[in-house]
């Protein structure tokens, strides 16, 4: 492969970085563009008018959505089935009672706290037809896929440009990556932090030839209420922001969206998230509050240059 | 004065008639059988192109009542199962990481978001 290049750009709320050979970064940037663009008009919970939002409205009724509506579904109850429950879409409701209600930029970083709202998993109740494409969810709660959907995207959008432009490709999308095409030599390589726009700060890099990379953070879309601190991971067990056992968690996976299933629900499960991940046979990287970081599944030692 | 006599078969009659009354007998017996047998293995036949053809899809809720980890509420509730061809477990990745002393090539970063 030749020189990599690499564009960055804004897209569903958070940034996009796409890289491939430096001569065709703008051909694979525009077939990335065109994939997230999709998924936000179909999965946005902040868009009137995304089939998702038409949905969280229907009342319970079953609703006639876009087939990238369904498969986005999909993706999210398999990380709902897979990790009992820990990754649940339908938390919309806990999340909007905790204050994320409206894009991010736009939540009050401070205001009164609220009740818990645990619900029965609803997840479960969730029923999808395919032909023609149709979802129905519980009238009492609302789709939330906000992670899984974002994961998907990178995963789609890395597909579809390596496609495109015939070279391998890299997707970033707010620190979750995906990968697909031939990779460069040597891999491709990743930094990894508790931000991702942390860019060039030193830190422990990685390099990945296939599948995806995520990274999960409580040190991110963090606000308060009631005087305390509240972040965007929730424990659908307790209707609360995941307890903070974990700063940050990273996995690879066979895909992006599975990677960011098992670092998403290791925050939540806490003290036992290093012995569930390497059950799973994923390798990954744990730091805890204390900055201990916990290495599992064959997440190699940090190399020293 | 009707001659009753008249009216009643000879022996040779009677058994005529009943030799051919065991034929059609016979004769009806083995054709049941065979519709019988036929039906069934058309029943078989159609049953075994339907179920190619027709396979059963995990796109719709059915009953559960086992526990979960988030199990709050979960009896007797019903779920929904992946899409067709998904798999039991998240996918392990082709080969595990690779550390590198430096970045190589444009900076990536994965972190929270």
């Amino acid at each position: 492969m030749s020189e990599l290049g690499s564009v960055t750009f804004d897209a569903l709320g958070t940034t996009a970085v796409v890289v491939a050979a430096a001569d065709r970064t703008d051909d694979a940037r525009a077939a990335v563009e065109r994939v997230l663009a999709s998924i936000d008009r179909m999965c946005s919970r902040f868009r009137p008018d995304s089939d998702l939002s038409l949905l969280n409205a229907a009342g319970g009724a079953w609703t006639a959505v876009d087939p990238l509506l369904v498969e986005a579904v999909d993706v999210a109850l398999r990380a709902a089935r897979l990790t009992d429950g820990l990754v649940d879409p339908t938390v919309g409701e806990t999340i909007r009672r905790i204050g994320y209600d409206r894009d991010f930029l736009e939540v009050p970083a401070t205001g009164p706290a609220s009740e818990p709202w645990i619900h029965a998993p609803a997840w479960r109740l969730i029923e999808v037809r395919r032909d023609p494409p149709r979802v129905r969810i519980p009238s009492w709660t609302q789709l939330d896929l906000g992670a899984t959907a974002k994961a998907l995207a990178a995963d789609r959008a890395a597909e579809v440009a390596a496609d495109v432009v015939g070279v391998g490709v890299l997707v970033s999308l707010g620190g979750d990556v995906a990968v697909a095409g031939a990779a460069p030599a040597g891999g491709w390589s990743v930094g990894i932090a508790d931000d991702h726009r942390s860019f060039g700060e030193p830190g422990e890099t990685v390099a990945i030839n296939s599948g995806g990379l995520a990274t999960s953070s409580t040190t991110v879309r963090r606000w308060s209420r009631g005087g305390q601190p509240v972040h965007h991971i929730v424990d659908p067990r307790t209707g609360r922001s995941a307890s903070e056992i974990w700063r940050t968690v990273s996995v690879c996976a066979g895909s992006c969206a599975d990677a960011n299933a098992a670092s998403t629900a290791a925050i939540v499960l806490g003290t036992e998230a290093p012995e569930w991940l390497a059950r799973q046979g994923l390798p990954a990287r744990l730091v805890g509050r204390d900055d201990l970081v916990v290495r599992v599944g064959g997440w190699p030692e940090r190399a020293v240059a | 004065m009707v001659d009753m006599r008249s009216s009643s078969p000879d022996p040779a009659d009677r058994r005529r008639v009943a030799r051919t009354r065991e034929r059609g007998m016979r004769t009806v017996s083995r054709v049941t059988r065979i519709a019988v047998a036929a039906s069934l293995a058309a029943t078989a036949v159609f049953s075994a192109i339907a179920a190619i053809g027709f396979s059963g899809r995990a796109n719709a809720s059915t009953s559960s009542s086992s526990g979960t980890t988030a199990a709050q509420g979960s009896s007797g509730q019903r779920v929904a199962l992946p899409p067709t061809g998904s798999g039991g477990a998240l996918t392990a990745p082709e080969a595990p990481p690779v550390s590198q002393p430096v970045p190589v090539g444009p900076p990536v970063t994965s972190g929270g978001s």
